[in-house]
């Protein structure tokens, strides 16, 4: 999928949605994306703050002020820079980020022990601690739901979609593929390791996001603290500075270049994707003071995600794979595999109760799980429904795009 | 030994070796094109 993908010299997965259907399904696939892409970003600001505060101490009350200062600073960087800065404090950042992520585990470990880790993780939690399907919370359900989800990321994702479309052949598409796969499982491997060394040394009940940078701060000797806290900021600035600057490269690229008769001259580009950097980084900001996340962020995340990926799957793989797939289907499968995660998001930001009190009809009509794997197939079932049925305008559809 | 206990057990020496691995490989070659980046933008 990606090979044939990146065979059509493209910069933006939204570009496709134009080149096999039509100007308006990119409008409103890069309008889901969007509200997906400010929605997730909007709580990155929050956890990178409540991990400052807690890794170095800080009384809480200072939250909104660390989160300000944050927002200021990335935006300033990537307004001010651009693409040239972004890459090049990435790549230092990447450094500090690899190097105080590796130390940070090998004290866990040392901490724990490598295999007495698993064991008290049993002890605390039972089979469900390694065994995902006797996990109450997880299950096959949520398998199907991230395995599909994590496809979906690979390609639908414009921070990650921009890395492989900009790749110079297919070939090296490939490479990078493999490359990133085995980074992946590192990547995400290490802080589950921090976080079942949060959860043993403070407790079950203590709270999720702040548990792991407080276990951190106290097991770390001075130095590593510096450095640790050098690579989270690191990690959380680049994440921050990519994410602002794919969200308003689609803004102005998919959103407001297609209705300009004349297009948008160079600097004419440059000027808004800036205004737009500083807008969502207003927004981050407002997003972050205001919104209570009620479960964990990673549940948050899939959910706001899901808006975008639900229909942005079916449509990228029909239009890839099948010939009958026209824009009438398009619109459906971005319409059907959003409703239910946007209902759910609208429901969960007007419902603004402490954690746990939380029961909206969505919430009670689904579980998580279900609600994500339903919104694929819901994707799929409007794809199928609008090529087939014959309510689509016959010269609306395009032939398979030659690869 | 329980097969969930292994499988975590491979999974994260695989995972770790691999970060290790690549980590480096993209430091090292990470260096030479920053600095032909740099170099280009300085010549323009």
């Amino acid at each position: 999928m990606v090979e044939r993908v990146r065979r059509l010299e493209i910069m933006t997965i939204t570009e496709y949605f134009e080149l096999r259907y039509s100007k308006g399904v990119r409008v409103l696939g890069a309008s889901l994306l969007v509200v997906a892409g400010v929605l997730s970003l909007g709580v990155f600001l929050k956890l990178g703050a409540v991990f400052v505060v807690q890794f170095t101490n800080i009384p809480e009350t200072y939250l909104h002020l660390t989160m300000t200062i944050l927002v200021i600073v990335v935006v300033v960087y990537t307004v001010l820079g651009g693409m040239v800065s972004v890459v090049v404090t990435d790549f230092v950042q990447f450094i500090l980020l690899a190097l105080s992520m590796l130390i940070a585990t090998l004290f866990v470990f040392t901490q724990h022990g490598f295999f007495g880790m698993f064991q008290q993780a049993e002890s605390l939690y039972g089979k469900a601690a390694l065994n995902p399907i006797s996990h109450p919370e997880y299950g096959w359900s949520f398998i199907v739901y991230w395995s599909v989800f994590a496809i979906s990321g690979c390609i639908l994702w414009q921070p990650v979609a921009q890395r492989v479309l900009a790749a110079q052949n297919p070939e090296l598409n490939k490479a990078i593929f493999k490359a990133t796969s085995l980074m992946f499982l590192g990547r995400a491997f290490l802080p589950i390791v921090w976080g079942i060394g949060a959860a043993i040394y403070l407790g079950a009940q203590f709270d999720a996001t702040a548990g792991m940078p407080k276990f951190l701060s106290e097991i770390f000797p001075v130095g590593i603290l510096g450095l640790f806290m050098a690579g989270m900021f690191a990690a959380s600035m680049s994440t921050d500075s990519s994410y602002l600057l794919a969200w308003s490269s689609v803004i102005v690229q998919d959103l407001i270049a297609p209705f300009r008769k004349n297009g948008i001259s160079d600097q004419g580009r440059v000027f808004l994707a800036r205004l737009f950097v500083i807008i969502i980084g207003a927004l981050m900001l407002v997003f972050g003071i205001w919104y209570e996340l009620k479960d964990t962020a990673f549940r948050y995340l899939l959910d706001v995600t899901t808006i975008y990926y639900a229909g942005g799957l079916a449509v990228l793989v029909a239009g890839l794979y099948w010939k009958r797939a026209n824009t009438f289907g398009a619109y459906l499968a971005f319409i059907f595999g959003a409703i239910l995660p946007l209902a759910y998001a609208v429901e969960d930001m007007a419902i603004q109760s402490p954690a746990g009190e939380t029961v909206g009809f969505v919430s009670r009509l689904l579980s998580p799980n279900m609600r994500g794997v339903l919104s694929f197939a819901l994707g799929f079932l409007g794809m199928g429904l609008g090529s087939l049925l014959p309510f689509g305008d016959p010269k609306d559809q395009k032939p398979a795009v030659k690869i | 030994m329980d097969v969930w206990k292994l499988i975590w057990i491979v999974v994260l020496i695989v995972g770790i070796a691999s970060f290790i691995y690549i980590s480096l490989k993209v430091t090292i070659r990470g260096f030479s094109e920053v600095r032909s980046l740099l170099k280009e933008m300085t010549e323009v």
